[in-house]
């Protein structure tokens, strides 16, 4: 059993959230802003998505993405460095993904890393998971690139 | 430089509006299900009352979850909650010209919820449904 995330307990929130940036860009943030126009129509359905997510993440600031004493928290998507992932299913099959950090150094921080689409029209089971498991790497990738990650973040059972 | 294909302005109506929309969805599911935990119900327990599977009621619990209404309400039913709503214009509460004559009659509290479980009998309204009369 890996680390509970931060996201399902509400007795340590509220959490705060940080996304992954360069000193020039909000990596992260545009990432968002990409996947969205992707896949978006018109501004109004570009309105309704991210503020879904954004409303999303606030319940996750709150420890509110458990909800359930009938089941344990899930485990960290990837274990070194530990990652969780927060889910979001639109309509017409758009399932947005977002891996995120939690810094054993930082008590109260929801590190965001990767934005993206889960790919699912046209591929294989084995190349879905290959293309999230890319998409996993770039996160990890990012979060050792950042400030708030330590060695201690590679251990996927401190508890 | 990439030119953006929508406006990304979190002060602008639209976008407070679907934030405002975003939220009571995100908080009426995480309300339900601490209903059913300060309810102290199982998932096994509201699948019997629903008469479906304990994974339906754990697929239904999921964050992730986009329930349709019908879903919602028979889960509320279940774990003997009640959801109220309003709907505004610019503040101003979307009124029909109606109200429902149970809504009007008969108030709902917590004591008559766990009253009316099914192990309980049935509770009668002030006002016979129709297929009563």
């Amino acid at each position: 059993m890996g680390r509970t995330s931060r996201t399902t307990d509400p007795d340590g929130a509220p959490y705060r959230w940080e996304l992954f940036a360069t000193t020039t860009a909000g990596v992260v943030e545009n990432e968002l802003d990409r996947c969205l126009a992707e896949r978006c129509t018109t501004q109004y359905e570009y309105d309704m998505l991210i503020s879904r997510v954004e409303a999303r993440l606030e319940r996750a600031s709150q420890g509110g993405l458990g909800g359930s004493d009938d089941e344990p928290s899930p485990d960290p998507v990837v274990s070194q460095p530990a990652l969780w992932e927060t889910r979001w299913s639109f309509k017409k099959r758009r399932e947005l993904r977002l891996y995120h950090g939690e810094p054993l150094s930082v008590p109260d921080l929801l590190f965001g890393l990767k934005y993206h689409w889960k790919r699912l029209d046209g591929l294989s089971a084995d190349e879905i998971e290959s293309a999230q498991n890319a998409e996993m790497a770039e996160a990890a990738t990012r979060y050792r690139a950042s400030s708030c990650y330590s060695s201690a973040d590679e251990q996927p059972h401190p508890n | 430089m990439r030119t953006r294909k929508f406006v990304n302005d979190p002060t602008s109506p639209s976008r407070r509006r679907a934030l405002a929309l975003a939220r009571v969805a995100e908080q009426l599911h995480a309300k339900l299900l601490k209903a059913r935990q300060l309810q102290r119900m199982t998932q096994k327990q509201v699948a019997e009352l629903l008469g479906v599977k304990q994974p339906t009621v754990a697929a239904f619990e999921r964050y992730d979850n986009d329930p349709k209404m019908s879903s919602i309400i028979s889960y509320a039913h279940a774990v003997g909650a009640t959801i109220s709503m309003s709907v505004t214009l610019d503040g101003v509460e979307v009124d029909l010209g109606w109200t429902p004559i149970a809504q009007a009659t008969v108030p709902f509290t917590r004591s008559h919820i766990a009253e009316s479980r099914p192990t309980a009998a049935p509770h009668r309204l002030a006002m016979p449904m129709a297929a009563e009369r």
